[in-house]
């Protein structure tokens, strides 16, 4: 045990498809051992677009390449009766099982395979859960995020509600999945006793609801989509080279108006003594038209890092409207080497991907491998131990 | 009875507002006991946000606060006295966690930096969750949820292509990646700890769980050299997907075709005459015409009733979900209902409120809230003379003194 891999010896065994990856790889990154065990014809996820040169195959997915990396993968066919005999062999050695929209969920029997092993920790995601009245339901994420109440809050009061971007509710769902796998696995590993979780990805979006659920109990009011609906100051603005976001007025009632009047008047805009005045009101009629004929001229003349910057000297919360250049070049991300390259070895070449979402100083994230090839360590039945054959790093 | 999963972890929580807070929520709701030191000189400003009990606004009445706080200690503690921090020091010597979300040096700046706290409790897990981590040149950036999700992409990248971003309408990495990530993180310590007795320090910027989420703009443009845009509702896979008006005043639902059965079955049930979409039989041809199949659909959508609509397409099997608000969540969800989402727990100010349950049910026992969200300094007395050793009049001396407060 070298100590520095804070999951290792951990064996999961991730049954997915378009979601329940992302829990996995929260696990992998984190150094537990995780099989992706996948039919003949694949993860769903490999066919999952954009892919390399956008020419499909099973291994140029770039969601797969991403979310499956620090993994290995074996097949099985859980219809037969080998497949069934070694999914139990390899349950009867894993910490922790993860089930989602697998192509064979209906041959995966969590009860049975935790009777065989009582200490397993066997977690299934399913868009509304396993029992009740919506359990049959089918549901991706537009639908999901339908019914779990954040989509009526996003879009313009004009038009149809419209959808976050990246299937953030199937997302929701692995994270929490991750969560509460991880709890159960900590008290099986003190005490023995094993779990069975059931998370719902609707209820997973409900938890993103904000202040809306306890706006309509305790005030009686429904919180409904307003992004043309304007507090002055606050919204994304023009600059010279994109846009910024800016919050004047913070959130809460803690007022920011101060420090932001206090960054105008130290950049002597014209007209700035308007947001120092005792009878400013970000929410009167006007206000907005006000704010704009001071602040536009000011920041149209300004790039989203110069913005950005006088935010950070004032203490203002401002950003830039990032696109994918601006943040492969972002000097804080380049700081922390946030991104990082696929390992050696990885079918989509040397591609920039998310790193580390957060730093450990003893016992650190890492990328170890690559996205696994179709059945790349073999047929589950095969699979001798569920560790990783190759030693960690 | 079995413990909770988390029973016997102890944290000292300097959390407040947003993600930070919702962190130890999951944590103290699967059994850690959280102690959040709290002041009245420097207020959680969540406990001043809407909505409140009644309406009516007070530090003990919000809402939002409230679901942020569920089964949490609130102790108070002036850190600017030397009093307050030794105090405070009593109260780490012996917990697994200290966490916070404050800007990189504050915690430092009050005595309660990862240094000295090693040093007092070298098996401590610690971490801190800023808007851009503890290092590098924006580090002492100020950040929202909202200005998070600008600085990310995740803002820009989220509305319609033909008009401005709209992202989710709400201050969205506050709620569901950052605290997500930092459970995940502070439980990956614990079992480090318990492995090998080490603590650690772990810097969480708010910015990166949010980025590790959307993969796919920085590695199409790394590399395929594509810019991508909004897209709207649509997504690759699927035509149509979109978001159509029923019945009722700003009534909608969403669906999503991704096989051609499924296409053949909405068809079905919108237009019995299936002959006039029969040119649509494949997704890529689907493709083609999206906004005018989006037209058809939604003028025949319009005629039904949302939830009955919803229940004939599910029967098919046709992924449909009407858009809900909190009010159907609430009141009327019956797989909410079912799966006892919404917990009324009784708070001293504010009565029977309501919080959140877990989206995750344990087989074998029953987990969330386990307590309404503390008055300011409700557990000041008990925590104080179980856990710092002070005595009623020490204690009392103490607030009049300010340094408890």
């Amino acid at each position: 045990m070298s100590g520095a891999i804070a999951l290792e010896g951990l064996r999961v065994l991730e049954l997915s498809g378009l979601y329940g990856a992302y829990c996995g790889k929260l696990f992998a990154d984190m150094g537990a051992s995780v099989t992706l065990v996948e039919t003949a014809e694949g993860s769903p996820m490999r066919a999952k677009a954009p892919f390399l040169a956008n020419e499909p195959s099973p291994d140029t997915s770039l969601p797969f390449n991403y979310f499956a990396a620090n993994k290995r993968s074996v097949v099985a066919d859980l219809g037969t009766e080998e497949g069934q005999k070694a999914l139990f062999t390899a349950a009867s050695r894993a910490d922790l099982l993860i089930l989602s929209d697998h192509p064979q969920t209906a041959h995966v029997d969590l009860e049975a395979l935790r009777l065989a092993n009582p200490g397993l920790v066997c977690t299934r995601i399913t868009p509304y859960g396993t029992s009740g009245p919506y359990s049959g339901y089918k549901g991706d994420d537009l639908t999901l995020m339908a019914m779990g109440g954040l989509l009526t809050m996003a879009g313009y009061p004009d038009s149809a509600p419209v959808v976050a971007f990246g299937e953030q509710g199937l997302l929701a769902g692995d994270q929490f999945a991750a969560v509460a796998s991880l709890a159960a696995v900590l008290r099986a590993e003190a005490t023995g006793q094993g779990e069975i979780i059931d998370v719902s990805i609707q209820e997973a979006i409900v938890m993103a609801l904000e202040n809306a659920a306890q706006t309509y109990q305790l005030e009686g009011k429904v919180r409904k989509r307003s992004a043309s609906s304007a507090r002055a100051g606050t919204g994304i603005f023009p600059c010279s080279d994109g846009e910024v976001y800016l919050l004047a007025g913070g959130i809460g009632e803690t007022a920011m108006w101060g420090s932001f009047a206090k960054w105008m008047a130290s950049e002597e805009v014209t007209g700035c003594e308007l947001f120092s005045d005792p009878d400013w009101n970000d929410l009167a009629p006007g206000a907005d038209e006000a704010f704009r004929a001071v602040f536009l001229p000011f920041a149209k003349a300004r790039t989203k890092d110069q913005l950005y910057q006088g935010g950070k000297r004032w203490g203002v919360p401002i950003a830039p409207m990032s696109t994918a250049v601006d943040l492969l070049t972002n000097p804080q991300l380049l700081h922390r080497q946030y991104f990082v390259t696929a390992p050696s070895g990885s079918a989509i070449g040397p591609v920039a991907m998310p790193g580390a979402p957060y730093k450990f100083s003893v016992s650190p994230w890492a990328l170890r491998t690559a996205a696994p090839g179709l059945g790349e360590y073999g047929n589950l039945a095969d699979l001798t131990d569920l560790q990783d054959v190759q030693s960690h790093d | 009875m079995t413990d909770l999963p988390l029973s016997g972890v102890k944290i000292v929580d300097f959390c407040w507002i947003g993600a930070g807070s919702y962190t130890t929520k999951l944590l103290a709701d699967l059994g850690a006991d959280v102690i959040k030191v709290e002041s009245s000189k420097s207020l959680d400003s969540l406990r001043l946000a809407a909505p409140y009990a009644g309406g009516i606004a007070g530090v003990n009445r919000s809402g939002y606060f409230a679901d942020r706080n569920s089964s949490k200690r609130s102790i108070t503690i002036n850190m600017k006295d030397p009093r307050g921090v030794e105090i405070a020091h009593n109260l780490i010597r012996d917990c697994d966690v200290v966490a916070n979300n404050f800007r990189p040096g504050t915690m430092e700046k009050l005595g309660v930096g990862f240094d000295a706290l090693s040093e007092i409790n070298p098996g401590l897990i610690y971490i801190g969750m800023s808007m851009n981590g503890d290092e590098g040149p924006d580090r002492s950036m100020l950040g929202y949820g909202i200005t998070i999700a600008a600085l990310t992409g995740f803002l820009g990248y989220s509305g319609y292509p033909e008009r401005g971003p709209t992202g989710t309408g709400t201050n969205y990495p506050d709620h569901v990646p950052n605290p997500c990530h930092a459970a995940f993180a502070i439980m990956c310590a614990l079992r480090h700890k318990r492995r090998t007795g080490m603590g650690q320090k772990i810097d969480m910027a708010q910015t990166e769980p949010m980025l590790s989420l959307i993969p796919t703009p920085v590695m199409e443009y790394s590399a395929n050299k594509r810019v991508i845009g909004r897209t709207g509702n649509a997504l690759a896979g699927y035509a149509p997907r979109g978001v159509y008006p029923t019945s009722g005043e700003d009534r909608w639902i969403a669906i999503s075709i991704s096989s051609d059965q499924q296409w053949r079955d909405l068809c079905q049930i919108l237009e019995p005459a299936l002959g006039a979409y029969a040119r649509w039989g494949t997704l890529e041809r689907r493709a083609m015409d999206i906004p005018e199949i989006d037209s058809l659909i939604a003028r025949k959508t319009a005629l039904w009733d949302g939830y009955e609509l919803m229940g004939k397409l599910q029967e098919k099997g046709v992924p449909a979900g009407v858009v809900q608000n909190a009010r159907d969540l609430v009141d009327d969800d019956p797989q909410m209902r079912h799966r006892d989402h919404w917990r009324y727990l009784q708070h001293a100010e504010m009565g029977d409120s309501l919080y959140n349950g877990p989206p995750f049910q344990f087989a074998s026992q029953a987990v969330g809230p386990r307590f309404a969200a503390p008055l300011l300094g409700e557990h000041n007395d008990e925590v104080f003379s179980t856990r710092a050793g002070l005595t009623t009049a020490e204690i009392k001396q103490l607030q009049d003194e300010g340094a408890l407060v």
